[in-house]
């Protein structure tokens, strides 16, 4: 077992969104920097999360489109699915993410260690790889960005065959002919999208009275609506009583409203939320607070413990890589100096990429009207957008809200093509504090979907003209 | 025309104020009735506007400067023809450029330049301070290279509405012997260290002076309120106008006290000894701003219906946040009522500038020997009447909080003015 011990002004542990790219700000600002992976550079994200899925959606996308081709007067024969080629396709994809992650890190001059990290008495750190071998680091500042994973039931823990975590239903062998999928938040849905559209018997369970129960209820209502047309069978305000795994598939007892009902299926995905990945780290060594799994962090990442930050989903809600990243950048630039005082805490979008796409920002309607402020409500339908109906996708609607007295943009709903490649319009204006008369006064290209953007910031003052 | 900007006096007791804060700098302009700098007096912080469209020409007082009222502390210029006043020979050089943002000295010409710079501003927060009637120039932007964002605007305007409202005392330093050496006590526990507010920091430093420099004495009596609680019953059955609470009836028997003993109705000045006509007294309520105290006038004289309405309208100017400054002046006495809160007796320190505070506790339900010695049902409020001994002793004050036990336990007196 070998020994050695170097001193870093910044120890990232954890190689995710948030982990990896404060390591590259540091290094960026100088600071001599190190990063301790586990597992895989880049993390859940890059390799088991964000990106792959939208690289399996991708296929369905495309698939989709093969399908609805004869409508915009291309005939093909009947499309034939290679479910082993469109999973290879989506691990190749991470494959070269990671490896442009490990690419950036050393450019930047970053030291990587892979192996687990641990505190030991004394704010040392030790850091074991997989062969058994000890280093023992120092650092001025560690900033931990370890993560989270998937919440596994008790009366159905993960066997990575029948009983899906999302690792599992990114690696899958062969298509399933029937899935159920517990959990109707953002990862649940786009399975339950990606499974659907390539031929998979899909049924969603949601214990909350909605689909997406963060949405905004007009996009949950649209969402499910939507899908539902696409064959999937939702099941809300619904609770999983019990589930028995046999050699002919599982048979789950649902309850809704008092009732029972036995679902038989292939397979079964449990989408039920994140725990925060704060075991093993020796925290029990520092004064670090760690509440349900997660690391109590204020401002600028800082934990109880002088010197020690956290950053990205270990810190809790919402679980976001861009939030992460973000997060991180701010602990390593208040680390170097460079910002001071309270952090000022930008809006942040969350997007769902299932059929149909949506995103937001900021408050759903309820919430803007339980804050008790006079509200402003816009909504523009898709069918209103040109470039909509050009592209055959003109189902879905923009939704604004806003502060009546102050015209602030407390929120903004999409739902329906490019969703979430148009959020970032509502985000850069809230970030800004535009209110309505610069959203008005906006030029948006023409034809684009994004002209809907400026229609529902109308509508919600009596002036929409595509309605 | 060179104009005079003198400490005004705010109310009948006060003979000096603290400059809190210059909200218009040398060389800016500002509008008729436009805030232009925050006085302190004993009751609350009062935001001093213009009287005409004007120009700032010199400061020459200090925020956090104790002054009498009528003291010079700036010049401005009306913007007419005609003979002004001549500069202060008594404002000191050097106090005039300290005081001046560096670099713009006294130059209006000078200023003005400053002024005219360009203040990355968010349009929301151009809105906000538009509608709050914020100077963007008095904000100091959080945003990336100094732009000043929606929350810097709404954070000034909380400061100043805060500061507008606060229940005050006379400004005097919190001696350094009953401070804390919190560096060190956060450093030893592992606590976070912060400033405090300037609002904060005020209403310690009077809460500090009102407990260490007026001598307080106590009473505690409770009052059987059975009587109370039925007739308020059989009151608000009859008639549905304005519910009446239980705090209506206490206010209603210490202003008819008051009447009954008027030489209870009075308090120590620094000039002397000053006595009021009316039975005025002051109702703690608390809001989201912190605890006001608007004061209800002529409690004694009126019918329970006129004061519950009065009382109604205070609370809810309390708690929109839209209190003048002369609705917390006068009266001798407040009511804190806490009895909603679970409370058996309540020990409050006097409203500086008052001379007595009834603390008002919860109601007990108990049993005590009846003439027989056999056990009898009651409903008792605990009530401490703390009081200014160098106005008040402890004789007349037991006679003041008898007279408002008994108004309790015969309630039906309150409903004849």
């Amino acid at each position: 077992m070998g020994v050695s011990s170097q001193e870093f002004d910044v120890l990232v542990i954890g190689g995710g969104p948030g982990g990896y790219v404060a390591a590259l700000r540091a290094a960026q600002l100088q600071l001599r920097t190190a990063l301790v992976e586990r597992e895989s550079l880049g993390g859940i994200c890059l390799n088991w999360g964000c990106i792959p899925t939208k690289a399996l959606l991708h296929s369905a996308d495309t698939l989709r489109r093969i399908r609805h081709a004869g409508a915009q007067g291309i005939t093909v024969s009947e499309p034939q699915v290679d479910f082993g080629k469109v999973v290879a396709r989506s691990r190749q994809v991470s494959q070269r993410l990671n490896r442009g992650v490990a690419h950036l890190l050393k450019k930047a001059g970053v030291t990587v260690f892979m192996g687990s990290a641990a505190f030991q008495p004394g704010k040392q750190l030790q850091v074991t790889d997989a062969k058994g071998q000890v280093q023992t680091l120092q650092a001025r500042n560690v900033l931990i960005a370890t993560g989270a994973r998937a919440r596994e039931l008790p009366m159905l823990p993960f066997d990575g065959d029948r009983v899906w975590g999302y690792r599992d239903a990114l690696s899958a062998k062969t298509l399933p002919k029937s899935l159920v999928v517990i959990g109707a938040g953002a990862i649940g849905m786009e399975f339950a999208s990606f499974y659907a559209t390539l031929g998979t018997q899909v049924t969603v369970v949601e214990a909350a009275p909605r689909v997406l129960p963060a949405s905004d209820e007009d996009v949950s209502a649209f969402a499910q609506q939507a899908m539902a047309k696409d064959g999937i069978q939702f099941l809300t305000a619904t609770r999983l009583v019990s589930g028995k795994v046999r050699a002919e598939g599982l048979q789950l007892t649902v309850e809704q409203e008092g009732k029972s009902q036995q679902l038989q299926a292939e397979r079964v995905l449990v989408a039920v939320g994140l725990v925060g990945n704060s075991e093993g780290l020796g925290l029990e060594h520092t004064r670090v607070v760690v509440e349900q799994g997660l690391i109590q962090a204020g401002d600028w990442g800082v934990t109880a413990e002088p010197g020690i930050y956290a950053i990205g989903d270990i810190t809790g809600a919402p679980m976001l890589a861009h939030k992460a990243s973000h997060e991180g950048i701010a602990a390593v630039e208040h680390i170097a100096g460079l910002r001071k005082g309270a952090q000022h805490h930008a809006p942040i979008p969350s997007c769902v990429y299932s059929y149909p796409q949506s995103a937001a920002v900021g408050l759903t309607e309820a919430q803007a009207r339980q804050s008790g402020t006079p509200v402003r409500v816009g909504k523009f339908p898709l069918e209103g957008n040109g470039k909509a109906i050009a592209i055959d996708e003109a189902a879905g609607f923009i939704k604004t809200v806003f502060n009546e007295s102050t015209g602030e943009l407390m929120g903004a709903h999409l739902v329906g093509p490019e969703a979430t490649e148009l959020v970032h319009g509502y985000t850069l204006a809230a970030t800004l504090e535009a209110t309505e008369a610069e959203l008005m006064e906006t030029i948006f290209p023409h034809p684009t979907l994004s002209e809907a953007m400026h229609e529902a910031v109308l509508a919600a003052y009596g002036r929409a003209l595509h309605i | 025309m060179r104009r005079e900007l003198l400490v005004p006096k705010l109310g009948l007791t006060m003979s000096e104020g603290v400059l809190v804060e210059w909200m218009v700098q040398p060389g800016v302009a500002f509008k008729v009735d436009q805030g232009l700098f925050v006085i302190e007096s004993e009751k609350a912080a009062n935001e001093v506007g213009a009287e005409a469209d004007g120009v700032l020409l010199e400061i020459t007082a200090q925020a956090g400067e104790t002054l009498p009222c009528g003291t010079v502390i700036g010049y401005w210029d009306d913007g007419q023809a005609g003979v002004g006043v001549v500069a202060p020979s008594a404002a000191p050089v050097p106090a005039q450029t300290a005081v001046a943002a560096p670099a713009a000295g006294t130059d209006p010409v000078a200023v003005k330049v400053r002024s005219d710079q360009r203040v990355p501003v968010t349009p929301l927060a151009r809105r906000l301070a538009k509608q709050q009637g914020v100077d963007l120039g008095d904000v100091t932007g959080s945003g990336p290279r100094g732009r000043i964002r929606a929350k810097d605007v709404l954070s000034k305007v909380e400061h100043s509405a805060l500061a507008g409202q606060a229940p005050q005392a006379k400004n005097t330093q919190i001696s350094p012997s009953v401070t804390v050496d919190t560096a060190r006590t956060a450093a030893a526990t592992g606590g976070t260290l912060r400033a405090p507010s300037n609002l904060e920091r005020t209403v310690a430093q009077r809460l500090t002076s009102a407990k260490q420099q007026v001598p307080h004495f106590y009473l505690a009596v409770e009052a059987e309120m059975s009587a109370v609680l039925a007739l308020r019953r059989q009151l608000n059955e009859a008639q549905t106008r304005q519910r009446l609470t239980l705090n209506h009836f206490v206010l209603a028997a210490v202003g008819q006290a008051l009447e009954a003993m008027p030489e209870m109705n009075r308090v120590w000045t620094d000039e002397g000894i000053l006595s009021l006509d009316s039975s005025d007294v002051g109702m703690a309520v608390n809001t989201d701003k912190g605890l006001l105290v608007p004061v209800l006038r002529g409690v004694g004289r009126q019918s329970l219906a006129a004061l519950a309405q009065q009382a109604a309208e205070l609370i809810g100017r309390a708690q929109a946040g839209r209190l003048g400054s002369t609705d917390m002046q006068g009266g001798a006495i407040t009511v804190s009522n806490a009895g909603m809160h679970d409370v058996t007796y309540m020990t409050s320190i006097i409203n500086p500038g008052q001379s007595m505070i009834l603390g008002v506790g919860s109601i007990r339900e108990l049993f005590r020997p009846d003439e027989n010695g056999q056990p009898a049902l009651r409903r008792e409020m605990g009530m401490v009447l703390s009081a200014d001994h160098r106005v008040l002793d402890g004789v007349s004050g037991l006679k003041f909080l008898k007279l408002v036990v008994q108004a309790l336990q015969q309630p039906m007196g309150l409903l004849v003015v």
